[in-house]
């Protein structure tokens, strides 16, 4: 078949991608995933300790680092354009910051809703709009956006987190549209249960319904390889095709 | 016969009451027997020739979208009637708006109407002998919520969020036997609808507008649908966003 | 913060009745904590006091004092 070279599957070499989130986690094995891949990468995070971790553990490459507040959300757009003066313009960003928040309902006080919103889907929709902006991207930009089950599914107890990454999946389906003649394609990826340091956090917490949720989650409990395997493809020119989706990998929850 | 929608000895609280959907709305529960105690920034319209409100009305205005004057609002109610039966939620701002305008304050003006403004409400109307066992709470939201469209990122997103929190909310306050539900409302010809099908539909919406099979919804249809949903008809109904889009998702 | 000002802010996050807590109220006795409660005591120590309560923590409460203690 014309123009399919196996060698090349999911290449990124030479890709410029920044990730927001890489201290822990998805974040964390994604960019050491996609530097495996030949990527270079721009690693944003507030905890300069982990930052430094996480750009210690990377495959050679043309790596940036930045610590970055994102709840600082009126800042953003400075912060972008500096960034990508020195770093270039992007063939792809990865969004993999947010608050895993549990709370019953009765305690969702206007300023915690405020700052769960913020954080996990405000500086996101921020941060596409400031790197969608003329010379900051490259035609093939790819976007991924880390949503969750909980966007589509109901529980108890999560209600805050459920809306912030319902809001990012809808915000996904119409940017995907509209940025689509500029070459642009958006996408989320949407996880399940999946061990990391959020999961543990949440399994000391009462309350957890996770082993019902395991239940319903067939194939077992995933691993932040998982999901960056997915986010990786969703970068690749393979998934050209792949535009305002929210996917699955779930271990099969989503249909169960 | 017993009228399965009959709302009658129901207290409902409709919430952007004022607005031309807002007043379908309350009319509709009002002629099913429900009190209604209707909330927004202005008086509902009155009628004219009395200058007094209907009858099986009260009327409460105080800036809707200000989270703050919520809970002191409902516990003032209750204090009035005792008990609570149903809250309807049908305030919201539209608006199109490209990405490169949806700056943060616009986004977050969007997200405060649509769904922090509304969570709110829940919250506090949930609080211990508020909402009644059996209560029911119906918001209006929109087919963006689940379908792209250019330039309502915003709106889109906010819609979403209000409908990841009803399936939450239903979880939750499944214990307490309170329902909670949405409407996916395509474009209705009254307040938002209105000015987009006359002013905005000839930008790039008009192939959307088409997908609408069967026309125009009136805000009648939208009020039956709400008193369906907050009446016992509905009793296992929760957790759920009604297409109301004249199937346009299909 | 007093052990009674402690216990008025617990009873008003479980939506207990005021002055129905004591110290020496027994924490299996109290039906609105289930799982849902469980929770709020959780959010609770970690908005009020800056204390990270875990499941595992909130099995060895025996009173309300227990949790009085931890919160302190």
């Amino acid at each position: 078949m014309e123009g399919i070279y196996m060698a090349d599957y999911l290449n990124l070499t030479n890709k410029r991608i920044m990730i927001a989130g890489v201290a822990t986690g998805i974040g964390k094995t994604t960019a050491i995933l996609l530097s495996e891949l030949g990527a270079d990468l721009i690693l944003l995070d507030i905890n300069v300790k982990e930052l430094n971790e996480t750009m210690a553990l990377l495959k050679p490459g043309q790596h940036f680092s930045f610590p970055v507040d994102l709840s600082d959300i009126l800042n953003i757009e400075k912060k972008v354009n500096g960034i990508i003066d020195i770093s270039g313009s992007l063939d792809g960003f990865v969004y993999c910051v947010g608050i895993r928040s549990r709370r019953p309902l009765r305690m969702i006080t206007p300023k915690v809703l405020s700052e769960v919103i913020n954080l996990n889907f405000g500086a996101f929709l921020e941060l596409t709009r400031c790197i969608t902006k003329k010379n900051n991207f490259n035609s093939e930009l790819s976007i991924v956006g880390i949503s969750s089950i909980a966007a589509s599914r109901g529980g108890a107890g999560v209600t805050a987190y459920a809306a912030s990454k319902g809001a990012m999946e809808s915000a996904v389906r119409c940017l995907a549209k509209e940025m689509a003649p500029k070459k642009i394609r958006i996408n989320t990826v949407v996880p399940a249960q999946t061990n990391t340091p959020a999961y543990t956090a949440l399994q000391n917490m009462a309350a957890a319904d996770e082993d019902a949720i395991l239940a319903r989650q067939y194939l077992g409990l995933g691993e932040p390889l998982d999901v960056a395997n997915v986010i990786a493809f969703l970068l690749s020119a393979n998934s050209r095709l792949i535009t305002g989706s929210a996917i699955p990998v779930d271990g099969g929850f989503l249909t169960s | 016969m017993i009228n399965p929608l009959s709302l009658s000895g129901k207290n409902i609280m409709v919430v952007g009451a004022a607005s031309e959907t807002g007043w379908s709305i309350v009319s509709v529960l009002q002629q099913l027997g429900a009190m209604v105690i209707m909330m927004d920034k202005e008086n509902v319209q009155q009628d004219v020739s009395n200058n007094t409100l209907p009858d099986g009305t009260i009327s409460l205005t105080f800036d809707i979208y200000d989270v703050a004057l919520i809970e002191e609002q409902i516990s003032a109610i209750y204090k009035n009637l005792g008990v609570v039966h149903g809250l309807v939620y049908c305030a919201g701002i539209g608006g199109v708006r490209p990405l490169g305008l949806t700056t943060n304050i616009f986004a977050t003006e969007m997200m405060n109407a649509n769904f922090f403004a509304f969570l709110e409400f829940v919250r506090c109307v949930t609080k211990k002998g508020r909402l009644v066992a059996g209560g029911s709470i119906v918001a209006v939201s929109s087919v963006s919520s689940i379908k792209g469209l250019k330039s309502k990122i915003a709106y889109a997103a906010s819609k979403a969020a209000a409908d990841a929190a009803v399936r939450c909310m239903a979880a939750e306050l499944s214990e307490k036997r309170i329902r909670v539900n949405s409407i996916l409302k395509g474009w209705v010809t009254s307040d938002m609808g209105k000015d987009f099908i006359v002013n905005n539909r000839s930008i790039d919406h008009d192939n959307d507008y088409n997908r609408q099979l069967l026309g125009a919804i009136k805000p009648e249809e939208l009020a039956n649908t709400t008193a369906f949903l907050l009446s016992d008809a509905a009793v296992s109904i929760t957790g759920t966003s009604l297409l109301l889009d004249g199937g346009y998702s299909l | 913060m007093t052990n009674e000002e402690k216990i008025s802010l617990i009873e008003d996050a479980l939506e207990i009745e005021p002055s129905t807590l004591k110290p020496e109220t027994l924490v299996g006795n109290i039906s609105e904590l289930d799982s849902m409660g469980k929770l709020t005591l959780i959010v609770l120590c970690d908005d009020e006091f800056n204390k990270k309560l875990t499941g595992e923590k909130l099995k060895e409460f025996n009173t309300v004092q227990d949790i009085l203690d931890f919160m302190a």
